[in-house]
This record gives C-alpha cells, sequence and structure tokens, in this order.
C-alpha cells in the first residue's frame, strides 16, 4: 500500500510508526489485499479484491473486542492473525482505525504487526 | 485418557499455554485452572465457534482458516480447529515466531485429543421438559356416597355377584382422614 494512494484525511490519523508500517506493507509482493477500516467498518482505502474481506472482518474484529470486554483486558483487542492452507489474514488496530492485510503464506509473519 | 486431562496435560506441559477450552457439537471440556477459573467455558466455547463462523465467510477467497490469534494486552488467544472440534487456548503473551513454534507443540496432543473425543461418549439428550399442564389430584369419592353401580352383564342378569358385608366401622373410625400430597384436608 502507497501511503500517498490513502487520503490525506486518514493519513492525517496515523502515527509515523503506523505510516511507516502501511510503507513496508506496500513493497512487500507477498501481500495481495489490504485496507484501512474504521471502527464502524467503513473502508477508508486500500486495494481490495475481494467485496467481503472488509465486512467480514470488521466483524471480527468485533468479535475480538467484544471478548477484550468478557476477559477483563481494558486495552481491548490488538492484533487478529487468522491463517488457512495458502494465506495469512492479519488485522491489526491503529490509533484512529484499524487495517487488514491478507498475504500469501509463504512469507507469513513477516511485518505484519508490531506498531503499539 | 479423559478430554479433560488432556486439556491438562496440554497446558502442563507447553510453556505459555495458561488454560483451555474444547468444544464440539455434543460437549464442551476445558482446563481452567487458577484465576481462569472464574471463565465460563460456555462462553469461550461460543466465541470460538463463532469466531471461526466468521471466518468461514472468506472460505472461497483465502481457504478454510485452521487457527486464529486474538492479541490482548495481557493474553493472546488461539482459536485452532481439530476435525470438528474448537481448541480455545489462553497464551501469555508472546511473540509470532514463538506463537509458531507452540502451534507444534499443540499439534503433539491433538491425535491424543481426538483419541479422548473418540473414547468418550457424546452427552446424553437433556431430559423431555415437564409437562406444561398442573397436575391436577383427582377427586377422592366421598365416604358417604356409594360407588355408582357396576353395570351388570347380560349373561349375569339371573345372579347378581355376591359382595361381601361391609364391615361395620367403630365410631371412631368412621371419618375417613384424607391426604393431598402429604398434607390432610
Amino acid at each position: 500500500m502507497n501511503v500517498t494512494h490513502i487520503e490525506s484525511e486518514v493519513v492525517a490519523l496515523l502515527t509515523e510508526a503506523e505510516r511507516e508500517e502501511i510503507s513496508a506493507i506496500a513493497v512487500d509482493d507477498q501481500v495481495v489485499s489490504h485496507a484501512l477500516f474504521s471502527a464502524d467498518g467503513e473502508e477508508l482505502g486500500g486495494e481490495v479484491d475481494h467485496e467481503d474481506l472488509v465486512p467480514v472482518v470488521s466483524n471480527l474484529a468485533d468479535l475480538g473486542e467484544r471478548f477484550a470486554e468478557l476477559i477483563g483486558e481494558e486495552d481491548g483487542c490488538h492484533a487478529i492473525t487468522s491463517e488457512t492452507a495458502t494465506a495469512e489474514v492479519a488485522v491489526v488496530s491503529f490509533t484512529a482505525m484499524k487495517a487488514v492485510v491478507v498475504r500469501r503464506r509463504k512469507a507469513a509473519g513477516k511485518g505484519l504487526r508490531h506498531v503499539r | 485418557m479423559s478430554v479433560d486431562a488432556v486439556l491438562k496435560k496440554l497446558c502442563v506441559n507447553t510453556q505459555g499455554v495458561c488454560c483451555a477450552v474444547l468444544t464440539t457439537e455434543t460437549r464442551i471440556a476445558s482446563h481452567l485452572p487458577g484465576i481462569y477459573s472464574a471463565l465460563r467455558p460456555e462462553d469461550v466455547a461460543e466465541f470460538g465457534v463463532a469466531a471461526f463462523a466468521t471466518m468461514d465467510e472468506l472460505e472461497d477467497y483465502v481457504g478454510t482458516a485452521t487457527s486464529t490469534v486474538f492479541d490482548f494486552q495481557n493474553h493472546s488467544v488461539m482459536v485452532r480447529r481439530i476435525e470438528d472440534a474448537i481448541l480455545v487456548l489462553f497464551l501469555e503473551p508472546m511473540r509470532r515466531a514463538q506463537v509458531r513454534k507452540l502451534r507444534i507443540g499443540v499439534n503433539l496432543f491433538v491425535k491424543p485429543l481426538l483419541a479422548a473425543l473418540a473414547e468418550t461418549p457424546a452427552l446424553p439428550a437433556p431430559p423431555p421438559a415437564e409437562r406444561a399442564e398442573p397436575v391436577v389430584a383427582e377427586p377422592l369419592p366421598e365416604p358417604d356416597q356409594p360407588h355408582p353401580a357396576k353395570p351388570l352383564m347380560l349373561t349375569d342378569m339371573s345372579e347378581p355377584p355376591a359382595t361381601p358385608p361391609k364391615p361395620q366401622l367403630s365410631p371412631t373410625k368412621s371419618k375417613k382422614r384424607r391426604f393431598y400430597r402429604g398434607v390432610e384436608y
């Protein structure tokens, strides 16, 4: 994902570290789909090749938040990583929004998250 | 070995695993030691099922999800599918590389878990619901009122059946005590 492809209003909501992380994702050729979305599940930018991706991962993020509340994790759910035989879907909480990255399995786990 | 025992073994022998809940269509097994005993296994199982139900909506796009890890501040929660069962593990916070190693450790317990599940019969079906109508006691026959005469068969018309003489009740026993569910009335 190239940061310049995201609207400036959205970029303004990202911290420097988050912008760097998004830039790293942009040059990763294993990434097949990525998006930024709001807490309400509204897509804010990115390149998504499956229409259900953002609504579904938004539901998954909601599930994580509800479970965090249930088990007393006050800071909520930081990240979700789901693995299939061929791909890895990662949902990362940024300060003001969430990001989803779908990556081919070969390079799974490289630099998907760790902005805290 | 029971499913609970295998889950306990998994938690004790795998570094970083705090507690575990395993759910199938018919049963929920758990090992929730110490502070984790405050968790309701049903809630954890429901969460695991919901996580996979959600990810299955992307099945045609990324394939079937085998495991999902939720990272919180104090724990990570790994939800893993083992054939028809769903295993939920509470993990200590750890790096992604450690989670991968842990996944290999958990794999060692997949076979014993499946064997334990196969050995353990499914829970019996819940008992049928109670009758909706209230139970009504049958009215007792009045002591002074004779029972209605039983219609006789045609063959018995010539000779009425011999009835034994009614014993004379003593005055003290004349009033019959009546009980309904152990309470005299």
